[in-house]
């Protein structure tokens, strides 16, 4: 089956007349063929399957929105090829909008003064939803985050999270094929974030709907999403799953130990003590090694009260890539992350 | 779920697959949720029917005073002017009370909502002129209707049928010019972010003060711009000679009494045009 | 509230710049379309015809032109920072040093009314001056007494504008009220349409009120409707009227401060 989303060598530059100081000078600015090219979007190439959750991370200004509205139809690209749900978005705009939802994280598509229910009455007319497909989903809805209660409330009295909840009803609502997560799950609290993980995950699951979620929050997309896609200005740094980007760019685990004296000198055969803080140590040692030994190891020498495994966060490996990139926008980044799985 | 679904359709008026029926559902629900939402504020709805009513009232009383006292203005009675002022009124009122929201563009566009209605299927115009329908127009419209009956009872104006036919025509035609306005500065937006005040300025001058009078106490100049630039003339003073069997006495010639609905169609179509072309502007420089 | 105001009154930082000279510029041009409409409305109006009421056509159109232009400096925006004080709840400062507040509020009136307001007038003058044909005063000294009477002018309006404000503390939404006074006052005031011209029943009431010492006191010293001993009346009259209006503003101010401490701000 076609893939639910290509990308092709998606490349999109803003153009910003080169602004001169001053009164005159912005004058000289009306005049001016200098401009300061921004690429927003670096020859991006990807596609997704559909029934895929991916993360798309990224710095803010990597590019995450830039490509979303490319896919979505809002933006043209400059170059490149695009095609999401087998339509060329900028050419099928209101078409592709039938097929796609989207929630995007600061501004909502709710009406502020009227019970949420309006707000999904009127969605439904707009999106041509049939009865039954409403009435299935307004019940799935309940089910999965206990809509119902909310329902008659003023969307300006709820809280964010149970805003959210509403707002990624309202993009599901007309039975989407894909669905575009632009920073959903933002300044939420942990239980509310609990909430609409789940909620992601039982649509991509259940339903098999393609989610595309774009994010900072790597507690989040390691929660929710198998294969991740990072990109950092504007280029793709990898493409795969976070099992395999751990594999290779953090092939390591932390044992934290709690000792029962202060020890003076600490050592363990095969890790690296990285961290200690009095009683407390962490050492990281290699993926291929067996804890058991290194555990035997340290409890022969040591007085040991108590002992955990830790495995690399993603945030912990991201910041690393971070940190390894150039910064010089020109740079061919390491292009060991592009496509799935090992160049 | 299939691609069948959704059959591909020629979308080039960007209302996808439509009949009438989904779109009057679809335009009285959203229009009835907007009256809603501003109800839920109802002192500052009635506040703004008031201030629109001050704001025309001033312009009115203004005239009533000053001609009370000078008897004419180039040849036109005190009744004659406020004919005029009327027809202009009751063009402004369908205006207020239909397409105000077209003013919400440059705001839309300038924080970012506009992306959002791009991605909804339906037209992008439809959408910004329906999603925060404000009824406060009702107070503009009441009134041109209020001074329709006592202009016609000053002028003894007798309406038969035709006539009230053309009024309507000439009432839809004026609107259509001033949303028409509207919505080809608005539009500028895309291009420089001051275009919501230009908007403003320009129509605000035109139709609200300069309309309001016959055209003869223009110059040449001023009178070829309210005639084929910004051609609020037609929102008032021309449909007015015809009613008021003055049409010999334009500067141009008889046959513009007639033309207020077509210049409004005409002039809507440029508009709608320069839309499209400031819409793909927008996805194409992205913002 | 025109353009300026509303960014005076947000007090925008200056990255607004670019916003605030857009606003200036839109609000000049708007001033000058105004004052030309005015030109060719009266023209039309006189229709060659010779004075009415002693005023001739170009005494008419200096009239108005001149109205227009000090209607930018009497008009004052005070009342809206007062109200959002009373909404913020920062009022309960100003209470606590009434003179102060008061003063405080003066300042940045006239503050606004040369840095903001000042050139905007200077500039319709300038144009007018260029493009229409505006009477010179009908003497010298009335000249100079227009320009007292002028200032006194913005006074009364600065107390005008301050009692407007003070409404705020008990209604909290000035926007209906705020209309109504400006309805009023521009009729009343003469600045629209010279009071000469409207019904005697209106003259008399007008003549009671405030509103005349902001346009009709100064403008007809200028043209010599008011010469002789009857410009020190009217001087004395827009005096008097900024001595009732500020014993009144002192006494609702106490009522104010009073209702604010019973109730806790």
């Amino acid at each position: 089956m076609a893939p639910m989303i290509v990308a092709q060598e998606l490349y999109r530059e803003f153009r910003t007349p080169k602004r001169h100081p001053g009164f005159l000078g912005s004058i000289r600015t009306l005049f001016t063929r200098e401009y300061n090219v921004v690429r927003a979007v670096d020859h991006v190439s990807f596609s997704i399957e559909r029934g895929e959750l991916v993360g798309y991370i990224g710095p803010n200004g990597a590019g995450k929105s830039t490509t979303i509205k490319m896919l979505t139809g809002v933006l043209v690209p400059t170059s490149g090829y695009v095609e999401t749900g087998g339509l060329v978005p900028h050419k099928h705009r209101q078409e592709l909008a039938c097929r796609i939802g989207a929630v995007f994280g600061q501004r909502s598509q709710l009406w502020w003064d009227l019970p949420l229910i309006e707000s999904f009455r009127i969605l439904k007319e707009v999106y041509r939803v049939p009865d039954e497909t409403y009435e299935r989903n307004m019940r799935t809805f309940n089910e999965l985050v206990g809509l119902d209660e909310l329902l008659n409330t003023p969307v300006r009295q709820l809280s964010l999270g149970q805003r959210m909840r509403g707002e990624m009803a309202a993009a599901l609502l007309h039975d989407p094929e894909i669905v575009f997560l632009d920073e959903p799950l933002i300044g939420l609290d942990v239980v509310a974030k609990e909430h609409m993980r789940r909620f992601i995950a039982e649509i991509n699951r259940e339903r098999g709907v393609t989610v595309i979620l774009a994010s900072n929050d790597m507690s989040d997309v390691e929660w929710l999403c198998k294969r991740i896609i990072i990109i950092d200005k504007g280029r793709i740094l990898y493409d795969g799953t976070i099992e395999e980007l751990k594999r290779r760019h953090a092939p390591y685990r932390t044992l934290v130990v709690h000792f029962g004296e202060d020890y003076p000198e600490i050592r363990a055969e095969g890790a690296e003590l990285v961290r200690r803080d009095g009683t407390r140590a962490w050492f990281r040692f290699d993926r291929t090694v067996n804890p058991q030994r290194l555990i035997a190891d340290l409890s022969e020498r040591y007085l040991i009260t108590d002992l955990s495994l830790a495995e690399p966060t993603l945030e912990e490996v991201i910041r690393g890539i971070y940190e390894a990139t150039p910064t010089s926008p020109r740079a061919r980044s390491s292009r060991g992350g592009e496509g799935k799985g090992e160049p | 779920m299939t691609n069948d679904q959704f059959p591909m359709t020629n979308d080039r008026l960007g209302f996808g697959h439509w009949s009438l029926g989904f779109l009057l559902r679809v335009l009285g629900l959203v229009m009835l949720a907007g009256i809603k939402s501003r109800m839920e504020y109802r002192l500052d709805f009635i506040l703004r029917v008031v201030m629109a009513l001050v704001w025309n009232l001033t312009s009115l009383v203004f005239i009533w005073a000053v001609l009370a006292r000078f008897r004419s203005m180039a040849g036109w009675s005190l009744e004659e002017v406020f004919f005029i002022y009327t027809l202009r009124l009751l063009a402004h009122g369908c205006y207020c009370l239909l397409f105000h929201n077209v003013q919400v563009i440059s705001r839309y566009v300038r924080w970012g909502d506009f992306d959002r209605v791009l991605l909804r299927p339906l037209n992008p115009l439809l959408q910004l002129v329906i999603w925060e329908y404000d009824p406060a127009g009702i107070g503009d419209l009441g009134l041109g209707l209020i001074c329709f009956v006592v202009v016609s009872r000053l002028l003894e104006f007798h309406w038969t049928p035709p006539a009230i036919a053309f009024l309507l025509l000439v009432m839809a035609g004026g609107c259509l010019i001033e949303l028409s306005l509207f919505l080809l500065l608005n539009t500028l937006v895309f291009w420089t972010t001051e275009a919501g005040r230009l908007a403003w300025l320009v129509v605000g001058t035109f139709s609200d003060q300069f309309a309001l009078y016959p055209l003869d106490i223009y110059n040449a100049l001023l009178q070829f711009v309210m005639t084929f630039l910004v051609p609020v003339g037609f929102m008032s003073y021309y449909p007015a000679t015809l009613f008021l069997d003055r049409t010999e006495d334009t500067l141009f010639s008889p046959i513009f009494a007639y033309l207020t609905p077509v210049v409004g169609l005409v002039l809507f179509a440029l508009a709608y045009s320069f839309w499209q072309v400031g819409i793909n502007r927008y996805q194409s420089t992205g913002s | 509230m025109n353009l300026r105001g509303y960014l005076k009154l947000a007090q925008a930082p200056f990255q607004m710049r670019l916003a605030y000279r857009t606003a200036v510029l839109l609000d000049c041009l708007g001033v000058i379309l105004r004052i030309y409409l005015l030109k060719v409305f009266w023209t039309a109006v006189y229709g060659g015809g010779g004075a009415v009421e002693g005023i001739n056509l170009p005494m008419m159109v200096t009239y108005a032109t001149l109205a227009s232009i000090q209607g930018i400096v009497t008009t004052s925006y005070v009342h809206w920072g007062m109200q959002r004080r009373v909404r913020d709840g920062s009022i309960v400062i100003d209470l606590i040093r009434p003179y102060g507040f008061l003063r405080s509020l003066l300042a940045s009136s006239v503050g606004n009314s040369f840095l903001a307001d000042g050139p905007v007038a200077v500039f319709a003058l300038a144009v007018s001056l260029l493009f229409i044909n505006l009477q010179p005063p009908a003497s010298l000294a009335a000249g100079l007494a227009y320009l007292a009477s002028l200032i006194l002018a913005i006074a009364v309006g600065f107390f005008l504008y301050v009692l407007v404000g003070l409404v705020a503390f008990w209604t909290l939404e000035l926007f209906g009220f705020n209309n109504i006074f400006e309805f009023l006052s521009l009729f009343l005031s003469g600045g629209l349409i010279p009071l000469w011209f409207l019904p005697p029943w209106v003259r008399r009431i007008a003549e009671l009120l405030p509103f005349q010492s902001l346009a009709h006191l100064p403008l007809s010293i200028y043209i010599g409707k008011i010469e002789g001993a009857a410009i020190w009346m009217a001087l004395l009259k827009q005096v008097a009227w900024i001595g009732v209006l500020s014993a009144i503003v002192w006494l609702i101010w106490k009522a104010a401060e009073r209702k604010v401490i019973v109730q806790g701000g």
